[in-house]
């Protein structure tokens, strides 16, 4: 083999990882390559092991790194980080067929509980949805039915606030459980790479729970400014939502003392319009049908397993 | 060879060549080659662990027109590599103590 034979094969290996680890390690050992000069090259080859080996190094230890690092910013981040659990996975020398069926009992299990949560999460949309559509509806119609268009409007800011609200915990829940999977897949990958090479360097563990101290010292401080700015930033998020919730009821109840009625229901089957808020027209105009999203979701979901 | 690295002994034992000058990967590399039967690839994630606990960290500089990533030793790193030293040592001598017990001049 080549160096660039070898170069390619381990970019192959790594090309799932975040740009900036596939870049750091790729660079590392494009310079092992040069300091050991052309001549050494097959020496060099020789003692780096194969490419397959040393990628699956680098993606069990970022995979351990990922399970007891903060949660990053950014779903996008989150997923990757989910990605290189699943691949530390593949890469640790899980034979034994039981281990095997329990990550995917538990990979199926998690992707019913992101459905779910999904579900929840377009519940809340939906409700945002109507609640916008009918006060929108209604303020056309303010100078018409005074009362009615403010009851509706009230109704409308109330579904949306709370709809908002449902679709923060959603989100919330989605990233957490992502965050889950990422540290069960790295602690999966540790526990079965641990046994990979009894001659080998091992896979750090110990060594990793030691020097916690130096590092929650190192970058103590500035992990915590951050949580506070991330608690800060959802807190102000729920402030609005409840402001929205106060607004919302006061116009309802500004709206039914004049004799005004909201004209969106409520229901299992979903969030109905009708009256002033469906355009002046008796009988349904806009239907969400919640209930049978959550089903097709849910049927979709059970498919895919 | 009979005796194996395990994670903290290469931990210390990088620790310890990068504290007596700053150190590129390679040298790193052909410094433990006389301890271990390793692959050399498996120092890799032990740097870039090493680098996101703090406890050492990366500067690049030109050589040879192209780039030589070194690896500086920090504080944190310093006092990582003082508590191994201590751990060490003990660990040496209760070795010690058992293996000559017998035949202790």
């Amino acid at each position: 083999m080549k160096r660039t034979e070898y170069m390619t094969e381990l970019r192959k290996y790594l090309k799932r990882l975040p740009q900036e680890d596939f870049e750091a390690a790729i660079e590392y050992f494009e310079e092992y390559f040069e300091e050991a000069g052309e001549a050494q090259e097959a020496q060099a080859m020789n003692d780096l092991g194969t490419p397959k080996q040393a990628a699956e190094q680098i993606i069990v230890e970022l995979a351990v790194k990922n399970c007891d690092e903060a949660p990053q910013k950014g779903i996008r981040r989150n997923f990757s980080a989910l990605w290189v659990g699943i691949l530390a996975v593949c890469a640790a020398p899980i034979a034994l067929p039981l281990a095997g069926a329990l990550a995917a009992t538990i990979a199926a299990l998690m992707v019913a509980v992101l459905a779910v949560v999904g579900s929840v999460w377009l519940t809340g949309a939906s409700a945002v949805l109507a609640g916008v559509s009918a006060s929108a509806c209604s303020l056309l119609r303010i100078t018409t039915s005074t009362a009615n268009a403010v009851a509706t409007t009230g109704f409308g800011v109330l579904l949306t606030a709370l709809g908002c609200g449902v679709c923060i915990a959603a989100w919330r829940l989605i990233q957490a459980s992502v965050r889950g999977m990422t540290r069960m897949f790295g602690w999966l990958a540790h526990r079965f790479s641990k046994k990979q090479e009894p001659c080998g360097y091992g896979s750090g563990q110990e060594a990793a729970q030691a020097p916690k101290q130096p590092r929650e010292a190192y970058a103590g401080t500035e992990a915590l400014r951050e949580k506070k700015a991330v608690r800060g930033e959802s807190s102000r998020k729920w402030l609005a939502v409840a402001l929205a919730c106060v607004a919302g009821i006061l116009l309802l109840c500004v709206g039914w003392n004049f004799g005004g009625r909201p004209g969106v229901c409520v229901d299992t089957k979903g969030i109905h319009m009708y009256g002033e808020a469906a355009g002046g027209e008796d009988g349904l105009f806009m239907n969400f049908d919640v209930e049978g999203l959550v089903q097709e979701i849910l049927h979709e979901a059970k498919d895919a397993d | 060879m009979v005796f194996t690295l395990n994670g903290p002994m290469l931990d210390f034992l990088v620790l310890s060549v990068i504290v007596q000058g700053d150190a590129y990967g390679y040298q790193i590399s052909q410094r433990l080659k006389p301890l271990s039967d390793a692959k050399d690839s498996t120092l890799y994630p032990v740097l870039r662990r090493l680098q996101t606990q703090g406890l050492v960290e990366v500067y690049d500089q030109p050589f040879q027109g192209r780039n030589r990533r070194y690896y500086r030793i920090t504080k944190a790193g310093m006092q990582q590599y003082d508590r191994l030293c201590v751990e060490w040592k003990q660990f040496c001598a209760g070795i010690e103590q058992i293996a000559n017990g017998g035949n202790r001049a």
